[in-house]
Parts: C-alpha cells; sequence; structure tokens
C-alpha cells in the first residue's frame, strides 16, 4: 500500500472520484430526462399557434414552427439583454464615480440613489418601472410630440429613422473606411506629435476624414438613405423607429436596478487602487480628471472586470422577469410552449440550455478583455 | 504564441514549471480512471431507462372502493363540494368568511336534495390546477368550479354533469373606441393572461377572419388592468364570465362599468359543468338531475315562492313526479337514495335555475335573454329531460 502514499497517485484517484461523480450524475439524469420524453423535440416543429407582439429583425406570426416563436422570443431576450447591459455600465459608472465626488451633493444623491435600489426587490421595482412611468405616457391619441418628429405615447416611442434604398450597402463600406482611415491617421498623426513635438492636429484630421467619408460616400453612392418619420394611425404609429412601452418600462427596470450594482463595484475598485497612486500623479501634476483615466481606472478595471462580468450575467438572467410587464422574451414565450403543447421538461431543458450559453458568452466578452491586462503586466514585468 | 510566452514568463520560476508538468501527468491519469468510472456508470445506468419506462405508464391506483359516495356523505352528515374562492359572481368568499355565488349554489342545492338542509355542506376552495387532483383523492365529493367540460378531461377519470353553465372566450373593449366586431380590432393590441388557451382561441379565431393584432401577455390581471385603463390595450380577451365580473368591478375613476362594452362575437365554447369521480355512476347521476331538476323547474313554473302551493296541488303531472308530490297514496320515486320530493326541497331552499342566474350572474351584467343560458324554449340550451 506503499504507492498509496505517493501524492500524485493520491490527487489523480481524487480527481478520478470526482469525475466519476459528475459523470454518473450526468448521465442518470440525462437517461431520467429521456425517460420522461425530455429530450424528444419533434413538438417544436409543430404550428405555434400563437403570435409574439414585439418584434424586431424577427417577423414569426402564429402559422409558423414552435422553433421561430421560441427565435423571436430568444431575440427579445438578447435584445433587452444587450441594451440592458450598455445602459446600465453608463449608468454605474456614472453614479459610481459621483458617490466618490469631492461635490457634496452628487456624492450624496449617488449614495440615496444606490441605498433606494438596492433595498428594493426587482419585480416591484420592474412593475413600478412599467405602470407607474412607462403607462402614465398619454394615450395615443393624444401623443406627445416633439415638433411633430417623434411621439411619445404609452402605445409606443416613435422616432424618426433611416429608411435605406439600393446603394446603402456601399455607403456602409464607405463609413467604415472612414473610420478606419481616420483611426489610422489619428494614430500616425499622434505619434508624429509626440516624436517631434511638434502640433500635428490628430483629432482633427480623424474628424475631417470620417466627416468626408460619410458626407462624401453618401453624395456618392446616391443618397441610398431617406428619413421615414412616425405618423400617428388609429391604433399604432406607422413608420420611423418604434420602441414598445413594455421593452421601454424592462429595459428602464433593469438598467436602472443593476446601474447600482455596477455603481457599487466601480466605486469599490476606483477605492482599492492605493492613495499614494493618485498623490503620485498629483505630483506629477496632472489634473483631477487625468488623474482618473491616466492612472486610477486603468488599475481599477482589472479589478473591476470579473465582478462586472457577473453583474452582466446578472442582467441577462433577471431579464427572464419580463412576462410581469407582458414583454415576449424567452421565459414568457417558452411558457406559452408548456401552456400548448403540455411538453414541461422538454423546454425548460431548452431554456436552461439557451440561458447557459448566453450566458458564457457574456463571460468570453467580458473576461476577454482580461487577457490583455495580464499580457501588458505581464510584458512590464 | 506571444501571449503564452509571457503568461509563463509571469509565471515565473523554474520550480514552478516543474509543478506544472508534473500536475499535467497527474491530470492524464486521472483522466484515464475518470473514463473508466464513466464507462461503469453508462453500463450502470443503461437498466435505468427501462425501469422508468414501466414504472411511469402504470396509474397510481384510484381509490379502491367501486364507491358509494352518496353512503359516504350520509356517514359524514355533510356533502363536499369543491369551489372557486376568488371568481366574483360565480365562486367568491364573502367579508363574513361564508362562500357565495353561482356554483356555490349548486352544492348548497345537492345539500338540500340528499339531506333536506342547504347548509349541510363544507365548501372547498380549490385552485385551477388542484381541482382535478382533490376530486381524485375524495377530498370533495363534486366540483363545481367553472370548469370547462372537455373530452380529454371526460374521458379520463372524470365525469360531467350538464352544465349550468355555458361560457365562452368573449372581448371587451372600451365603448369610447367605437369598435363594434372583431374586423374593427385589425391592428389593435390585445391583452390576455398567461396560461390558459386563450391565445390558441384568439390566434385560431383571428388567422381566420384574417384580421392581424398585436398580442399582449400578462401574468396577472391586476398589471393587465392597470395597462387596459391606461390605454395600452385596445382589447381585452378572457372567458366572458370573466370579462362581465371584471367589467362589473370596472374602477369608477376609468369610467366604471359603462365604459366598457363585451363584443358579441365568441372566440371559443366554454360549457362550465360540475364534475364527479367517475367510479360513482349513481352519484354522478344524483348530481345530473338536482342540476336538471332546477332547470325542470324553470320551465314548468316552479320557483321558491310557489313550491309549497304547486306541492300541495300540482298543476300538471310533470310537476307532481318533479316535486315528490303524493298522488293517490303513492309518491314518483326518482332516485333510490333520496326521498320523493328532493326536489321540492332544492326549489323552496334554492330556487330554480333562472333564480339562481338572476341572483348572481344578473348583477354582473351578463344578459341571459338571448344566450345559449336561456331555456330551449327561449332559444337557449337549457334543456331538462322529462321527468317520468
Amino acid at each position: 500500500m506503499n504507492w498509496l502514499r505517493d501524492e500524485r497517485v493520491r490527487r489523480a484517484l481524487l480527481e478520478a472520484v470526482t469525475i466519476g461523480i459528475v459523470a454518473a450524475l450526468t448521465i442518470y439524469i440525462a437517461a431520467r430526462a429521456q425517460a420522461a420524453g425530455g429530450l424528444d423535440l419533434a413538438f417544436m416543429q409543430d404550428r405555434a399557434g400563437f403570435g409574439v407582439g414585439d418584434q424586431v429583425l424577427t417577423d414569426v406570426s402564429g402559422r409558423d414552427s414552435r422553433w421561430m416563436a421560441y427565435l423571436a422570443g430568444l431575440m427579445n431576450t438578447l435584445r433587452i439583454t444587450v441594451f440592458g447591459i450598455a445602459l446600465s455600465m453608463v449608468v454605474g459608472f456614472g453614479v459610481g464615480i459621483a458617490r466618490l465626488s469631492s461635490n457634496w451633493l452628487a456624492a450624496k444623491l449617488a449614495f440615496g440613489y444606490v441605498e433606494f435600489v438596492r433595498n428594493m426587490p426587482l419585480p416591484v421595482f420592474v412593475v413600478f418601472c412599467y405602470t407607474a412611468v412607462v403607462l402614465r405616457l398619454p394615450r395615443i391619441q393624444e401623443s406627445a410630440d416633439i415638433l411633430g418628429l417623434a411621439y411619445f405615447s404609452n402605445r409606443s416611442v416613435a422616432l424618426p429613422w433611416l429608411s435605406f434604398s439600393d446603394g446603402a450597402m456601399a455607403w456602409g463600406a464607405l463609413v467604415l473606411a472612414g473610420i478606419l482611415g481616420a483611426w489610422a491617421a489619428h494614430r500616425v498623426l499622434a505619434a508624429r506629435e509626440e516624436d517631434t513635438g511638434r502640433p500635428s492636429y490628430p483629432t482633427r484630421a480623424a474628424l475631417g476624414i470620417l466627416v468626408v467619408a460619410v458626407v462624401g460616400g453618401y453624395v456618392v453612392t446616391g443618397m441610398p438613405a431617406t428619413w421615414n418619420l412616425p405618423e400617428v394611425g388609429r391604433f399604432q404609429y406607422t413608420g420611423g423607429l418604434q420602441m414598445s412601452p413594455e421593452f421601454f418600462g424592462l429595459l428602464l427596470a433593469l438598467s436602472l436596478f443593476n446601474a447600482a450594482f455596477v455603481a457599487e463595484i466601480v466605486r469599490g475598485a476606483i477605492a482599492s487602487v492605493p492613495r499614494g497612486e493618485r498623490e503620485a500623479a498629483a505630483a506629477l501634476g496632472l489634473s483631477p480628471w487625468q488623474q482618473l483615466r491616466l492612472v486610477v481606472l486603468p488599475q481599477a478595471l482589472r479589478v473591476m472586470l470579473p465582478p462586472l462580468a457577473t453583474q452582466a450575467q446578472n442582467l441577462a438572467k433577471m431579464s427572464s422577469i419580463a412576462i410581469v410587464v407582458a414583454f415576449p422574451d424567452l421565459m414568457n414565450v417558452g411558457g406559452t410552449i408548456i401552456n400548448n403543447s403540455g411538453e414541461a421538461i422538454p423546454v425548460f431543458i431548452l431554456m436552461t440550455v439557451t440561458y447557459f450559453v448566453l450566458n458564457l458568452a457574456i463571460a468570453v466578452i467580458f473576461v476577454g478583455p482580461q487577457w490583455r491586462f495580464s499580457w501588458s503586466r505581464g510584458r512590464r514585468a | 504564441m506571444v501571449r503564452t510566452l509571457d503568461i509563463r514568463l509571469v509565471a515565473g520560476t523554474r520550480n514552478l514549471g516543474i509543478a506544472a508538468r508534473r500536475s499535467r501527468r497527474t491530470r492524464a491519469f486521472a483522466l484515464l480512471l475518470g473514463a473508466l468510472a464513466l464507462a461503469v456508470a453508462a453500463a450502470c445506468s443503461d437498466a435505468e431507462p427501462a425501469a422508468v419506462g414501466t414504472s411511469t405508464p402504470t396509474p397510481p391506483p384510484a381509490a379502491a372502493e367501486g364507491g358509494n359516495t352518496l353512503r359516504e356523505v350520509r356517514d359524514r352528515g355533510y356533502v363536499l363540494v369543491g369551489v372557486n374562492d376568488a371568481l366574483p359572481g360565480f365562486g367568491f368568499i364573502r367579508p363574513d368568511g361564508t362562500f357565495a355565488g353561482f356554483d356555490v349554489e349548486f352544492g348548497h342545492a345537492l345539500a338540500a336534495a340528499i339531506f333536506g338542509d342547504r347548509e349541510r355542506v363544507q365548501f372547498v376552495g380549490v385552485s385551477a390546477a388542484s381541482r382535478f387532483e382533490a376530486l381524485r383523492v375524495h377530498e370533495i365529493d363534486v366540483l363545481i368550479r367553472n370548469t370547462t367540460w372537455t373530452v380529454s378531461r371526460d374521458m379520463q377519470d372524470m365525469t360531467f354533469a350538464v352544465p349550468n353553465f355555458y361560457d365562452g372566450q368573449g372581448v371587451m373593449v372600451r365603448a369610447e373606441d367605437g369598435i363594434d366586431s372583431l374586423e374593427d380590432l385589425d391592428g389593435a393590441v390585445v391583452c390576455a393572461l398567461s396560461g390558459t388557451t386563450t391565445q390558441l382561441n384568439q390566434e385560431d379565431t383571428f388567422a381566420g377572419t384574417g384580421v392581424t393584432y398585436q398580442p399582449l401577455v400578462f401574468d396577472r390581471t391586476e398589471t393587465l388592468q392597470e395597462a387596459f385603463v391606461a390605454g395600452r390595450c385596445d382589447a381585452w380577451t378572457a372567458d366572458r364570465s370573466q370579462l362581465a365580473a371584471r367589467r362589473a368591478a370596472y374602477p369608477k375613476e376609468a369610467g366604471g362599468p359603462e365604459a366598457l362594452v363585451i363584443l358579441s362575437e365568441t372566440l371559443s365554447k366554454e360549457p362550465l359543468a360540475p364534475a364527479t369521480r367517475s367510479d360513482d355512476a349513481r352519484w354522478s347521476d344524483l348530481v345530473n338531475w338536482v342540476v336538471l331538476g332546477m332547470i325542470a323547474a324553470e320551465e314548468l313554473g316552479v320557483t321558491s315562492e310557489n313550491v309549497a302551493a304547486m306541492a300541495e296541488d300540482p298543476p300538471n303531472q310533470e310537476v307532481a313526479r318533479l316535486l315528490g308530490s303524493t298522488q293517490e297514496g303513492t309518491a314518483f320515486q326518482a332516485h333510490p337514495g333520496l326521498s320523493p320530493d328532493f326536489m321540492r326541497n332544492v326549489i323552496a331552499q334554492v330556487g330554480n335555475y333562472g333564480e339562481v342566474y338572476d341572483r348572481f350572474i344578473t348583477p354582473l351584467g351578463i344578459e341571459r335573454a338571448g344566450s345559449l343560458n336561456a331555456l330551449w324554449t327561449e332559444g337557449g340550451l337549457m334543456y331538462a329531460p322529462p321527468f317520468r
């Protein structure tokens, strides 16, 4: 039994037992699900028989298959997640920095906001944002408007939008080229300015290239975009870019809710940068904004990325509350499919896998920049 | 390439490198062992699906006795009736804690038929999800809870009596919007509750007429009503009885019931009927005939006011048989377990079908004349086979 004293063997045995338990559990669950008909998804090809109300990029009707309805729900979950994460990060950074501000009012306001939101259950907050804020917008017949260009009502928020015709792709390519060109020019000129010490106006040059590419490209490609203005109809607006009140209310609630947590993460990360760093930066004569941007934030960012990724994943998972404000997300549509087909287990497995993949993707996107940090730190070391 | 190199540099010292290499060899060994364990596990679990497969199809043994619910009820001294506890008009709890409503009255009618006393009944509030299980496990003797009679439910271990209310999915709109029919709803926003077949019926009907609509599915009535009051939805679809109840309770500041109209079109059939266990046909017949007796009473003009006089001096043989009046020494015996005059007690203590309807459904604003719930003599579906 001497080999049992070998640390390598013991460790290998432990790992083998762990893998064995996990594998056995997985196979057992899969077998149970299989026995319950949980892995047979043939019913998803049947006619859905119900419509999905709020769709962007998809156009699924009750005549399509359940898969298509599921896809429409998934697109809605993606939409609320992407915009929710973006908005909560912007608001959260602002509030988090404001909490550390030397301005008394800004700091107290930020503190009050964070505490108010953090101590409220999410469903209450979502229903509040929907019924007390969004539904209080005027009715469609009495729409509020801005110069007749944009309309606000509790039926929808309608904004002017571009409608594209032939040549829009070419224009898009020119704009993209302009952005790349402007970026390259800025880089080259900024490097020259740094090397030679002579002003080379990198920002002005980049802006000039961008304007020429956008405006010039628009004319050259034959003006492929025109404004599409919304008009008030009987039940709905026609034309323009429309955002449903459910999406608006849920976006408001999810992003404001998560922004409070983001603000705390940002505050904590900034506070974790040693005080001496900032004092040293001040001693070098950097302005408060430069201290924050050049010295504090780069170090704080490294600390805050993992919790920020968790928070973004939280938002994606929290979006499954959408049904309380009738937003047809994945969970809402999945629930309807369960009700109509009676196939609860397969649909729940499907939803679990979908949310799992979505959250993995968010983790990869957020942890991605970390590689850069660890690399640059390694290089500096 | 560059990145991995740099990471190795960060990892640093030679010792750490060795540790990493050793742990890699350990891991390979572990993986091998793991694969072995996996194979063993797979072999073990092969038997699993078969075992599960054989155990699931056999239904749990139904309550063994061939069913003598009537004797059970008599021994107990009261009848157990499963009802709704939150649907205005049909089944709800009064502020003093007693049950009341249209469905509840039929429970009282059963007690009056069996014991001659409408109060010898105990009501059990059951949810939509738990109602069938409550009936199956003998928690209740009969289920009278706005339950739709469908083929799948009837073919399982339940039997339905004659419907006491013919419901159907309807559409409610604001009166000021000038919507008169489903065609007027082209492009409109239609609100509904999730978790029912409402959406399926809606899609079927609208797809048939070529009308496009935008569905909005809520999970709570309160939020739905809030959205409807705020003008977010143009139409609200649900069972007509529920729409009527909601309409009757529509907030005053939003215009009250007059601000709303229920369209005449019906999107689906929802016959609501009492249900019993299918293992006791005599009991099912009893429940069925108490409902039918109340319908027959209305047709024959017997009410709670004139029932005593009618029983003493029946105007015709049909009434005499219905009320069990003694004629030339004998009384018509309809059911072996009941006294001949059981319907007399029911009508005297509860009333005929029309009286019960007027007491609970008319206040909701659901018009009876011209609807399916009118007597067959007035063009409705309320029709009782002859008492003889």
